[in-house]
Parts: structure tokens; sequence; C-alpha cells
């Protein structure tokens, strides 16, 4: 499958977030070889309804990507037992200096509405 | 993949470049178990086959003979290959380094190597409660 520029769809462009998905295990972060996958969570407990007990859930604060020092392997993507990270065939977002290509959850979500 | 006895490296390019293996397409070298392999291969581009051969390299020597003067495409990947594990390949010329600066210090490429950016930058996926090893780090890995 390619996309409407004639990239194929799994390319590797970008890596976008689905943070609802993500359950901040923390695997991504510890498989990436070059250590660029960031994130910081709390716990919280939330009660479902017709449950007992309240339950603790890991809530994903900040979570960054810097895409300069990334190396596009997809380790991360392919780890990841939530499908919380996926490819995306986007590849224009150069940026004016090194900092620009560290990217967060809001940035990294965007990527999953482009066409 | 072949396997070629060090010695004979150099011979068993000579013989597939006489047999029309004409196409030099890489040289690299692979640390297994603690070991350096050398790896290169070459095409015949008429009928289309290859030939991918490895040689694993004495510790102790740490050096092959260069196939720069079978293959001119070899020069690149053997200088490459030099600077980045530190492999002495015999009668190569050329030996300017082309990503470093100089070939001063630990050839990066070897896993016991420790790289300046291991050792600035903390692990981020460091757990709260316990001490973790990072993958591909060495053991006594020391963060400053
Ligand atoms: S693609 Fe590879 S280098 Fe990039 S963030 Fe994922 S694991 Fe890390
Ligand atoms: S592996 Fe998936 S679920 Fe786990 S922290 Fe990474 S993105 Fe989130």
């Amino acid at each position: 499958m390619t996309n409407p520029s004639g990239i194929p769809a799994q390319a590797h462009g970008v890596i976008a977030l689905t943070a609802s998905a993500c359950t901040s295990c923390m695997i991504c972060v510890r498989e990436c070889p070059a250590w660029c996958i960031e994130l910081e969570s709390h716990d919280e407990e939330v009660t479902e309804p017709g449950a007992r007990r309240p339950r603790t859930v890991s809530v994903l604060d900040t979570f960054t990507i810097d895409f300069g020092l990334c190396m596009y392997c997809g380790i991360c993507v392919d780890v990841c037992p939530f499908d919380a990270l996926e490819w995306h065939s986007e590849f224009d977002y150069a940026a004016g200096s090194p900092g620009g290509l560290i990217q967060g959850i809001n940035e990294l979500e965007s990527w999953q509405s482009k066409p | 993949m072949r396997n070629i006895d060090t010695a004979l490296w150099a011979d068993e390019f000579r013989e597939l470049l006489a047999r029309g293996f004409y196409f030099f397409d890489f040289l690299t070298a692979y640390e297994r178990d603690s070991q350096l392999e050398v790896i290169a291969r070459v095409v015949n581009p008429e009928n289309k086959q290859s030939q991918l051969l490895a040689t694993m390299i004495d510790p102790k020597l740490g050096e092959v003979t260069s196939l720069a003067s079978i293959y001119l495409g070899a020069v690149w990947h053997e200088r490459e290959t030099a600077e980045m594990f530190g492999i002495y390949f015999v009668g190569l010329v050329d030996d300017r380094p082309l990503l470093r600066r100089s070939l001063l210090g630990a050839p990066p490429m070897l896993k016991s190597t420790v790289l300046a950016a291991r050792m600035l930058k903390p692990w981020p996926g460091q757990p709260s409660h316990r001490k973790q090893q990072p993958i591909g780090v060495v053991e006594d890995w020391l963060q400053l």
C-alpha cells in the first residue's frame, strides 16, 4: 500500500504515538539502542463501575522521541506490547536546531491524523 | 557464506575476480563472541551470482591482507573497517580516516568501547527502584 505521494504506508518516516494506548511500561525506552525515547508517568487509582476495589493505572506525563538520535530501526514499534507506536510515512519535519527534532506527546500524536 | 583461512583471504578473491566476480559489493567486520570476523561480498554481474566470504581475525595479530590491489573498490570499505574496528589491512596504502578525526583512541564499533555519548547521558530506561544494566553496554560501564 502506498500513500498519495507514492511512499509505502509502512515506510520509516516518523513514529506516531497513541498516548491512550501507552501503559508507560518502559519497554520501548529500554530496548531503544539509541537511548532516544524518554517518558515520565505517575500512578493513579481508578475505580471502574461495578469494581469492588480501585485499580492502579499509570498515567503518561511526558513522552519524547529525539529524532536527531533515532536511527529509524523500528525496534520500539516492534516491541510495544500495546501497539501504541506505529510508523507513519511523513518525513518532512526538518528542524533548524537539534532540539527541534525532539518531539513530545502532542507532536507524536499529531502524525496519527495525517493522511 | 564461506569461511576462509585468513592466510588465503586475498588469494581467494583473486581467484573469484578471475572467474568473473568483478563487482565489489562491500566489506565490513562483525564482532562474534569477542572475536572479529571480516566479511566481504563480490558479484558476477553477467550471471548475477554472488559470493559472500568471511574470515576470523586472529586477535593476537588483528590483521588481514588488503584486497585493494585486487579490487580498487575495496579501499573505501577497508578504510572504514580499519577505523571503526581497529583491524589492520596489510597492504592498504590509504589509511586516512573517513569519519573519525584521527585514529587515536578506541575503535568505536568494538563492543568493549564505551562511547562518550553513553557516559554523558544517563540511560533513560533505568528503573527507579532497582539497578538494571542497559542492553549493549559493557559490564563495568560507569556513568560519569
Ligand atoms: S526507531 Fe529505533 S532508534 Fe528510533 S526510537 Fe525506535 S527504537 Fe529508538
Ligand atoms: S512499549 Fe508501548 S506501551 Fe510501553 S512505554 Fe513504550 S509506547 Fe508505551
